[in-house]
């Protein structure tokens, strides 16, 4: 048992609220831990669809969040705009749909404050060529698509450059209690296999749906509701603009198109507890999703898929129980202080990857009152790490990288390209002439995203990756066409990991492929068999 | 455009169909793609790894009678005893004759070496490759790897270190190289760095045979990812001998539709030929399973996309697959159904002139089995030889 240094806050959860939290934490000036299970963004976060509500869809249901979602949306585009893609959101009314909705849905949205124009179907069609011809109307709204991975990188970034230690692999193994007040937590380190102590006044349990059992090791008791949405990816950038159905929220009725895929979503099915580590995507979800968003776009019928995932909400059960969309999904803080007279532990929960940045205001607002700190927020002043230079300049400061692969490192990283081109000029400059590192520098590992070898190398040694997973949330190697049948093993061989590591990679990709394995996803994974299989030899042993 | 036989299809299975009908004596046409599943090779073929049980089958001549209990439908079963053994004595020939020297017999398989440095059971690895008689046993005792600088597609620190737990003393020995190395200059470099017994080279340099006679100690040829240099350098050589025996290879085409007549196709007419047809005595379709596009998965069902073939499937959609990668893929068992002598079903009704051989085929499973070479090259020599 090591006893590690103190801090002032311990966060649990390295999703995009823990991240969130850290970060604001780490700018009010306290010292700060973020413990995170596995890598970042592995749970609700990094399953997310990537829409950057406008709150239109909640403005009849739920206006409290939808005045959230506008609040933060306006904030996010300030702030992580190189997470962000502004392409407009269309409320459309299919033939089938009550036309008579949309002037209600027009009304709450301007209540709201969201800015909602009603658009003829010609106007709809001429804006996104995409949309169901038949459709009766259409309705205009700020929503966009935004990348929760690289969200939650950017936070981690800003976080750990401002101080805060962020200890990836470290499972909580227990909240210390002296009397009626939390003083720390016991950790284990998956990667060291070593068990730590770290102490802080104030620990604050971030963990998504997890935190029930969070919450019981402190012998609190708080109830979530594990709520599965799936969704599926489509191998093309279909529509230009998000799409919803002028509707009450319903199943499968939002198409986000995001890089260079779309995004079909969601469904609502609650689940028990000890399903959400495999939740699994079922045929029925499929075939609901692949017919819902036909009737979108119909062009989805001719495009591929690429996968299939699925994600938990992590909603929770304020009074009585409720279940599925009908359950709040605002954001709920527990100061356990004031709730169950248990000092220092406060839980942060609900809410939307849309409302992070607001969820963490709220959790430090509390952690200053509690530690009686005067500390201003300035979360939705302060860009995030890739935000902060124009692109154009950006794209001034790189001139000399073939436009290709600089667009797609841009892209992936905002300003942070900079430093990453940088780091790959250093190696492409060296003086020896003929250096492994000098011919790889350059050299694209990753066709379908156009990923250079210099780019993996640098996540390897800034980015804090330990494994080939990691490496697809930095860099998104294996996310493309071929859903990493050439470009993992380069990776592999690149960065020494070991075979067991491919293999899992491949499992975790053919987990999201199955049950869409028609078409070409199937014959893309019939090569990945064969290659990985049959060429290479390797076996998959576990049962 | 009249032929004794048309061949669709230009993978090894169609290659090799095409070649013994041309040996003897008759007229032949292949409509082949844009290119073959063979530049996903791993450089050897293999027979028969394991039956269909899991058994391994280290000496597939032997086991070839177990395998026809086992499993019905299986290529080989319909293949029969007799003729197994005695086209895979014939395509040992066939690849001599051609010039492709190989290592390996059907009587016995050996040990090729993985991308990965994994021992693997094979029937024929192209000369200079190393194949080894037992999986934990290396021809030396110590071996340096020479490879391109920034060469991607090969893994030198994976071969490492399986060869090291096998107790061989192992370097690595990057260099530069472009496209205008020549041999000589490769040879220098290992010459040059003698440190070990024996050395290895990745499967991507040409004019391996001048290396050999240039280098001062054993060299060895080591298989790297796709695309499969030595898997297209075997297309080559068998569409070049096809051209040479009077066999027309209509490239980068695609078969489109057939005239039937009852349960006869008439004609066949390809993307490129427009519309002057294909005429044929007997047709072979050898498009290949998922991976070469013979075969097309749908959400409802599997689907011969040309002929609408009869199809060995289960209708179910979740079992079609194993939630486990690299396991056992209940979607590879999946084939167009045949009889016994490789004429295709369509409607229940076994057609006349229409003969299926290679990946498309039903009731086999390449990756579990380690047969994927051995019933194309089997499948197309024996459906060859019966007109």
């Amino acid at each position: 048992m090591v006893i590690a240094e103190d801090f002032d806050v311990i966060i649990i959860g390295g999703g995009a609220t823990g991240l969130g939290t850290a970060r604001d934490a780490v700018l009010r000036g306290f010292r700060v831990l973020l413990i995170e299970r596995f890598d970042i963004a592995t749970g609700a976060t990094g399953s997310n669809h990537g829409l950057l509500h406008s709150g239109a869809r909640y403005a009849v249901t739920d206006p409290e969040s939808a005045k959230e979602c506008i609040g933060e949306n306006i904030i996010l585009r300030r702030i992580a705009c190189h997470c962000i893609e502004n392409t407009g959101g269309l409320f459309l009314t299919l033939p089938e749909d009550d036309l008579t909705f949309q002037k209600e849905f027009v009304n709450a949205c301007v209540n709201c404050g969201i800015e909602a124009n009603v658009l003829s179907a010609r106007e709809a069609r001429h804006l996104d060529p995409s949309v169901n011809p038949l459709l009766k109307g259409a309705v205009r709204v700020p929503d966009g698509a935004i990348d929760p991975f690289m969200l939650s990188a950017a936070n981690l970034i800003d976080a750990r450059e401002h101080g805060a230690q962020i200890w990836t692999y470290h499972e909580v193994k227990g909240i210390i209690r002296r009397q009626d007040k939390v003083v720390g937590v016991e950790v284990f380190c998956h990667k060291t296999r070593e068990r730590k102590e770290v102490y802080a006044p104030v620990v604050v349990n971030a963990v998504g749906i997890w935190g029930q059992q969070i919450a019981r090791m402190a012998g609190i008791d708080i109830t979530m509701q594990p709520n599965k949405g799936s969704m599926l990816v489509y191998g093309e950038r279909v529509n230009k603009m998000a799409l919803n159905r002028c509707r009450k929220p319903g199943n499968a009725d939002i198409l986000v198109p995001s890089a260079a895929v779309t995004l079909m979503g969601t469904t609502s099915i609650d689940i028990p507890f000890d399903e959400i580590a495999n939740a699994k995507v079922t045929p029925q979800e499929v075939d609901l999703l692949v017919g819902e968003g036909e009737k979108l776009s119909p062009a989805l019928a001719r495009t591929r898929i690429l996968r299939a995932y699925s994600g938990v909400r992590p909603l929770a059960v304020v009074g009585t129980h409720h279940s599925g969309r009908s359950i709040s999904r605002g954001i709920v803080l527990f100061d356990h202080a004031e709730r169950d007279g248990l000092e220092g532990y406060i839980t942060i929960t609900g809410g939307k990857l849309m409302t992070y940045r607001l969820m963490a205001e709220w959790t430090v607002d509390l952690i200053c009152s509690k530690l009686g700190v005067a500390a201003r927020c300035t979360t939705a002043e302060k860009p995030l790490p890739g935000s902060q230079e124009e692109r154009v300049s950006v794209n001034k400061k790189m001139f000399s990288f073939p436009s290709l692969l600089r667009r797609s490192l841009i892209q992936r990283h905002g300003d942070r390209a900079i430093q990453i081109f940088d780091f790959i000029s250093v190696l492409w400059g060296q003086r020896k002439k003929r250096s492994a590192d000098k011919l790889l520098a350059r050299s694209v590992l990753c066709p379908c995203e156009e990923i250079t070898s210099g780019e993996v190398l640098y996540a390897q040694k800034e980015l804090g990756i330990s494994n080939l997973m990691d490496l697809r949330r930095r860099t998104s190697v294996g996310m493309g066409e071929c859903q990493g049948e050439i470009c993992i093993c380069r990776a592999a061989g690149l960065l020494g990991c070991n075979k067991e590591e491919v293999i899992h990679f491949l499992q975790e990709r053919w987990k999201g492929i199955a049950p869409v394995a028609w078409g070409d996803a199937l014959r893309e994974s019939e090569i990945t068999e064969m290659l990985y299989g049959g060429v290479c030899g390797f076996k998959n042993e576990s049962r | 455009m009249t032929y004794d036989v048309v061949i669709i299809g230009g993978g090894l299975a169609g290659l090799t169909c095409a070649l013994s009908t041309l040996q003897k004596g008759k007229r032949c046409a292949v409509i082949a793609g844009e290119s073959s599943m063979l530049s996903f090779s791993s450089g050897s073929l293999d027979l028969l790894n394991a039956l269909p049980d899991g058994t391994p089958a280290s000496e597939p001549l032997k086991a070839i009678d177990t395998l026809k209990q086992q499993s019905e439908t299986h290529p080989y079963t319909k293949i029969g005893v007799k003729s197994f053994i005695e086209k895979a004595a014939q395509a040992e020939m066939m690849l001599n004759e051609l010039g492709c020297k190989m290592q390996g017999s059907s009587l016995k398989n050996h040990y090729r070496t993985t991308p990965v440095g994994l021992a693997k059971p094979a029937w024929l690895s192209f000369d200079g490759m190393l194949a080894t008689e037992t999986p934990d046993k290396l021809p030396f005792n110590s071996v340096q790897i020479f490879y391109p600088m920034g060469f991607l597609d090969f893994y030198p620190r994976f071969i490492a270190e399986e060869w090291i737990k096998k107790g061989v003393q192992v370097e690595t020995v990057p260099f530069f190289m472009s496209k205008i190395t020549r041999i000589q200059r490769i040879a220098r470099i290992i010459n040059k760095n003698n440190n070990a017994e024996a050395a290895a080279v990745p499967a991507c340099i040409e004019q391996f045979d001048k290396l050999r006679e240039l280098v001062n100690r054993p060299v060895y040829m080591l298989a790297t990812m796709p695309p499969s240099a030595l898997g297209l350098n075997l297309e080559k050589i068998l569409r070049r001998k096809i051209i040479e025996l009077g066999g027309d290879i209509f490239t980068e085409d695609k078969a489109v539709k057939a005239e039937w007549e009852g349960n006869k196709i008439k004609t066949v007419y390809s993307q490129k030929m427009g519309n002057i047809p294909f005429r044929g005595e007997k047709i072979v379709l050898a498009t290949g399973g998922f991976a070469g596009r013979g075969l097309k998965a749908t959400r409802t069902g599997i689907v011969e996309p040309l002929f609408n073939l009869d199809i060995e499937q289960d209708d179910n959609r979740e079992n079609r697959v194993n939630t486990q990668v690299l396991q056992k893929q209940p979607y590879m068992y999946f084939g167009i159904k045949t009889d016994n002598s490789f004429r295709a079903v369509k409607n229940g009704n076994v057609t006349d002139n229409l003969y299926v051989a290679g990946a498309g085929l039903e009731g086999f499973n390449p990756a579990e089995e380690g047969c994927g070479a051995g019933v194309s090259v089997l499948t197309g020599l024996y459906v060859g030889e019966m007109f």
